[in-house]
């Protein structure tokens, strides 16, 4: 399943089966992607929390990160995670195919509102060539209302998922 | 927090001239340490603890008080003893110098410590910016996992399972190694929001 020994869940600490029950709940299973987290317990813990706090979110702003970490994938090309996030996008957020096709030509085609498609191109602007976000960048995302809080919340979620698109690259993450 | 009382001084130690970075130079001005106050302050004060400064990157993620502390969480994940503090500076200044990262600010900071701090020479740290194969003050074992870390970054897909055996069989366990991808890809991250953001030097 992985370069790396993950340990069985039924040999997990109680530590560990407690997250993943809480995975399981939230998710209806254990993805292999979050199974490769188990190899550094700290981590998946940390991994975890922030997954969850996505996941409590109004649904609009769940499938706006959602959307984020599937174009994000592409853009790193990481298969195992443009599966997970199209599926999630398909069967949680009503996302059609052809608009995963459309939105992965330009991410100005997601459907989304104004207000979050101007996060997600800011995003993605940030992830394919950083040096040319600028001054104007945060001025038309102001115009909009979006706090820099905002701002900055989407670039962080963008730019981690280089952390987790280059881990189960590197580590050959089994599709499931 | 104890996982970092082994680097207290190395930052300290690695900047000997202080610049004087606003927050304002960010595109999304940030919460100085001056002006900081509750949950941030206390999160401040525990890097100054550790560190001996709080870097702009860090300072910068008082933008989002909630991403503040998770991103203080991360370094508590992060610890591990067995990757050494030379192994991981020169790992996040290789990373950092990547084609398509190029981040001076994470360079720059990186190549303070090696200097300062594990006295090293100009000369080998331009040389492992190229190619980590070539890092001589690290023992084999320390830079084979250099080259593993850098490697994931670089080109992830090559990464084979006789790289991985390799480090086990001189003496790696599979946490060591995620630990260390998972370190290297949070650097290449970090300069992602460091360039985005044009947070300024600091030192």
């Amino acid at each position: 399943m992985s370069l790396l020994h993950i340990p069985p869940v039924e040999e997990a600490t109680d530590d560990l089966k407690e997250i993943f029950t809480e995975i399981e709940s939230m998710m209806g299973r254990v993805p292999n992607g979050l199974k490769l987290w188990s190899v550094s317990p700290r981590a998946l813990k940390a991994q975890w929390a922030g997954i969850r706090s996505i996941l409590s979110r109004p649904k609009e702003e769940q499938k706006l990160y959602a959307i984020i970490r599937y174009l994000a994938s592409d853009e790193n090309g990481c298969t195992y995670c443009i599966g997970l996030n199209g599926g999630m996008l398909i069967n949680y957020y009503g996302v059609s195919q052809d608009e995963l096709i459309a939105m992965r030509k330009a991410p100005s085609n997601a459907p989304l509102d104004k207000r979050n498609k101007a996060l997600l191109i800011f995003a993605m602007k940030a992830i394919k060539d950083a040096d040319s976000v600028s001054a104007n960048d945060i001025e038309l995302l102001s115009k909009l209302g979006i706090s820099e809080e905002e701002m900055f919340n989407i670039v962080l979620a963008a730019s981690h998922m280089f952390v987790v698109n280059t881990l189960f690259k590197t580590f050959k993450v089994e599709q499931d | 927090m104890k996982l970092l009382t082994k680097v207290t001084t190395i930052t300290a130690l690695a900047l000997s001239l202080t610049l004087e970075a606003t927050a304002g130079d960010s595109l999304i001005p940030y919460t100085e340490q001056k002006d900081a106050k509750g949950e941030v302050k206390a999160i401040y004060d525990q890097v100054q603890g550790a560190f001996g400064m709080v870097p702009a990157p860090i300072l910068q993620h008082s933008v989002s008080p909630a991403n503040l502390k998770a991103l203080w969480a991360q370094f508590g994940a992060m610890h591990n003893e067995n990757l050494s503090q030379q192994l991981q500076a020169m790992m996040r200044m290789t990373v950092a110098a990547s084609d398509g990262l190029d981040c001076d600010y994470c360079v720059g900071f990186n190549e303070g410590m090696l200097i300062n701090m594990f006295k090293m020479d100009m000369k080998e740290i331009n040389a492992v910016k190229k190619d980590p194969h070539v890092a001589t003050s690290l023992q084999e074992k320390d830079k084979k996992m250099l080259i593993f870390m850098v490697d994931a970054v670089r080109n992830p897909k090559k990464v084979d399972k006789a790289q991985v055996d390799a480090l086990r069989k001189l003496g790696w366990t599979d946490k060591d190694i995620f630990d260390g991808v998972k370190m290297s890809t949070q650097m290449a991250a970090m300069t992602l929001l460091v360039d985005t953001l044009k947070i300024p030097r600091d030192f």
